[in-house]
């Protein structure tokens, strides 16, 4: 019963105090807002490439000749234009860039000319024409197997539909603002530990430690119930923020929000382990504010909390927001709970450990 | 019945020895005062009494129990104001009181009625939905006061409990040591204010050194020094004056002089107030005022310790 008194004016104390709540609420919708919109060209998936021009010399009728036509009227849909051209004006439209591609054809093959200047325009030209090749080398291998088979093919009126395209699928990624919700709210996390050192500080500054010490409580209630509140606190501050971001600025949580939740959570323990470790071995509430801060700042930058980072090394690692962004965007878009478990087992295992370091602490010392 | 007591309490802190030996007893009923300057050792002996410190060795024993092997049962029957105030600024006067009452295992209806009754007791009922940090000085030190006494403590310790406030706090703290008194609580009252002490305490003990160098009534204390009395003269003007010849008047032990004030200590059985004042008239000296002082608590505590307690 104890317990739960401690623990319930540990949470009347946090919610009263204004500062701490604004900075656990206030601070990261405005993060997430302003880094959501300040860098939203970094997450950018779709770039327009405009219209591709394409010349075409066709050195005399050869059997490409009605497969390309064929290939030609099919693509023109598409916002590509082909003009027939002779050998040189094509070859020296490529050189100065008037064009985006250049095809030759004759019997020997097709031959594809790019400028290296046209980008994602030459890519796509040489990702059809190699459509359309694959399409006349499947013809060429059915006519040498059944005549009969490949001139039912040729008739066919699509040149696309008997080659089966297979595209890979980059899967879906976040835009800014889904990225900044999620790398925000677990960064915010480890900053709760700050609360936690006020709350066991905050008794001698208060004076309030003795008086706890003179009442028929043991120190570990006061300890456990210290946690609790802690825990409940930030916890739904966290809830809360993850609730704002969902329903207001309407980012996306995937489909598993409670793994998400889960992982938060364990976020949330470990800054309380941290904070509740730093408040029992450092008598000097300052110090542990200090520490609390490089950590957690450190953390956010390794982490990718200010910036994204595309391929994390060993280094990024050290921090518990890697793996904590990791596991949460897995599971968010890819449906991937391969990172969950590491993920929790670094949290629980960091957590255990501050809490045995805190609660050694506690036995050495006479007062709280 | 004597509620405490304490038999040859020593407490160090590695070679200091803070309290040396310390035998006391305080009957039950009594508002026992506890005198000393800083560093006497009255804190610590009142922590170790309330649970704060463990004694180095000696014995406490509270209603006929050791502390040592009854610490629930000590913990449940003191209550302690201490000096500095010790509440919670985001807590409203009855969550405060409310918090701290119910870590003595009280519950329901009966902890609303003591924690009512104990604002009601320190005259904090009306404000009993405000935030300490919108109250006086004065009323922190009451409400510090209800936290210590919602859970019906026998026995109440109050270390200084009426520092920096104003004379109308400080005139209900004592009505209200008064009136716990009454309601049948036993309390060690430590003060720096001497009056205070002899208003309220019925049995005083001096510290010094860790050691009860003096204890009784007040009366008794002040008879340790009744062979002496001071006789305080205000003159107009002091020049001309010669010390010698008073202090060849009979029963004369001392003179000393500040500004226009001479205080002579002198023999308490000997009556030589109008051989003082005819030396006066004699040297032609204007008498402002004269003042025959009885001994205080304050003559008595610099008498035996050497030292003024604020020291």
């Amino acid at each position: 019963m104890n317990i739960w008194s401690m623990t319930l004016k540990e949470i009347l104390v946090t919610i009263r105090n204004k500062r701490a709540f604004i900075f656990m609420l206030a601070f990261p919708i405005i993060l997430i807002l302003i880094l959501g919109t300040a860098l939203s060209n970094n997450f950018e998936n779709t770039s327009s490439i405009g219209k591709i021009h394409i010349l075409y010399y066709e050195e005399q009728a050869n059997s490409y000749t009605k497969p390309f036509h064929d290939f030609m009227a099919a693509v023109k849909k598409s916002d590509l234009s082909f003009e027939k051209t002779t050998k040189d004006a094509g070859k020296q439209a490529i050189a100065k860039a008037k064009a985006d591609g250049y095809i030759e054809l004759s019997n020997k093959g097709i031959d594809l000319y790019v400028n290296n200047t046209s980008g994602i325009s030459a890519s796509v030209i040489q990702g059809l024409l190699k459509g359309f090749s694959d399409q006349y080398n499947l013809i060429s291998e059915v006519i040498k197997v059944n005549p009969q088979q490949a001139k039912q093919l040729m008739a066919s009126s699509s040149p696309t539909q008997h080659i089966k395209y297979i595209t890979l699928n980059p899967g879906k990624k976040p835009n800014s603002m889904d990225y900044y919700a999620v790398v925000i709210s677990t960064m915010i996390t480890l900053f709760g530990a700050l609360s936690t050192v006020a709350l066991v500080h905050g008794e001698n500054i208060q004076r309030t430690a003795d008086r706890l010490l003179l009442a028929p409580i043991h120190r570990y209630e006061i300890f456990i119930g210290k946690m609790l509140g802690s825990l409940f606190v930030n916890g739904i501050c966290v809830l809360l923020l993850v609730g704002f971001s969902k329903y207001v600025l309407h980012t996306n949580w995937g489909n598993h929000l409670w793994i998400v939740i889960l992982i938060l959570l364990s976020s949330v323990l470990l800054a309380t382990s941290l904070g509740l470790m730093l408040s029992y071995i450092l008598q000097n509430s300052a110090s542990a504010r200090t520490i609390i801060m490089i950590f957690a700042n450190t953390s956010a930058l390794l982490g990718g909390s200010w910036f994204a980072i595309p391929t994390p090394g060993w280094i990024n690692f050290l921090s518990p927001l890697t793996w904590e962004n990791e596991a949460v965007l897995k599971v968010i878009y890819a449906n991937d709970f391969t990172a969950t478990i590491p993920t929790f087992t670094y949290n629980l295992g960091f957590s255990v450990l501050c809490l045995l370091i805190a609660i050694f602490s506690l036995r050495r010392r006479e007062g709280l | 019945m004597n509620i405490l007591e304490l038999t040859k309490l020593t407490k160090k802190f590695g070679d200091f020895i803070a309290v040396d030996q310390l035998t006391l007893s305080i009957a039950e009923g009594e508002i026992f005062g506890l005198l000393g300057a800083n560093g006497a050792g009255k804190s610590t002996t009142i922590n170790m009494v309330s649970g704060l410190i463990r004694a180095t060795s000696g014995e406490i024993q509270l209603m006929g129990k050791s502390i040592t092997n009854n610490r629930h049962f000590a913990k449940m029957n003191i209550g302690v104001v201490p000096q500095d105030i010790a509440i919670y600024e985001d807590l409203t006067a009855y969550e405060n009181v409310k918090f701290f009452a119910g870590l003595y295992g009280l519950r329901g209806t009966k902890l609303d009625e003591q924690v009512k009754k104990a604002l009601e007791f320190v005259g904090l009922s009306d404000r009993h939905k405000s935030f300490p940090k919108n109250f006086s000085g004065g009323m922190k030190r009451r409400l510090n006061i209800a936290c210590a006494i919602a859970h019906q403590p026998k026995l109440i310790i109050m270390d200084e409990p009426t520092v920096g406030i104003d004379p109308q706090s400080r005139n209900y703290i004592l009505n209200s040591v008064r009136k716990l008194n009454e309601m049948g609580c036993t309390i060690i009252y430590t003060s720096h204010y001497m009056e205070e002490v002899e208003e309220v305490c019925s049995q005083i003990a001096i510290v010094d050194h860790g050691k009860v160098i003096a204890e009784g009534t007040k009366e008794q204390l002040k008879s340790i020094i009744t062979d002496t009395k001071d006789v305080w003269v205000e003159v107009k003007n002091i020049d001309g004056l010669k010390l010698e010849p008073i202090q060849t008047i009979n029963g004369v032990l001392g003179v000393e002089v500040s500004d226009n004030q001479i205080k002579i200590n002198s023999d308490m059985g000997v009556n030589n107030l109008n051989a003082i004042i005819q030396h006066f008239i004699t040297n032609q000296i204007e008498i402002h005022s004269i003042q025959e002082k009885e001994p205080n608590l304050e003559s008595v505590f610099l008498t035996l310790t050497g030292r003024s307690l604020r020291d």
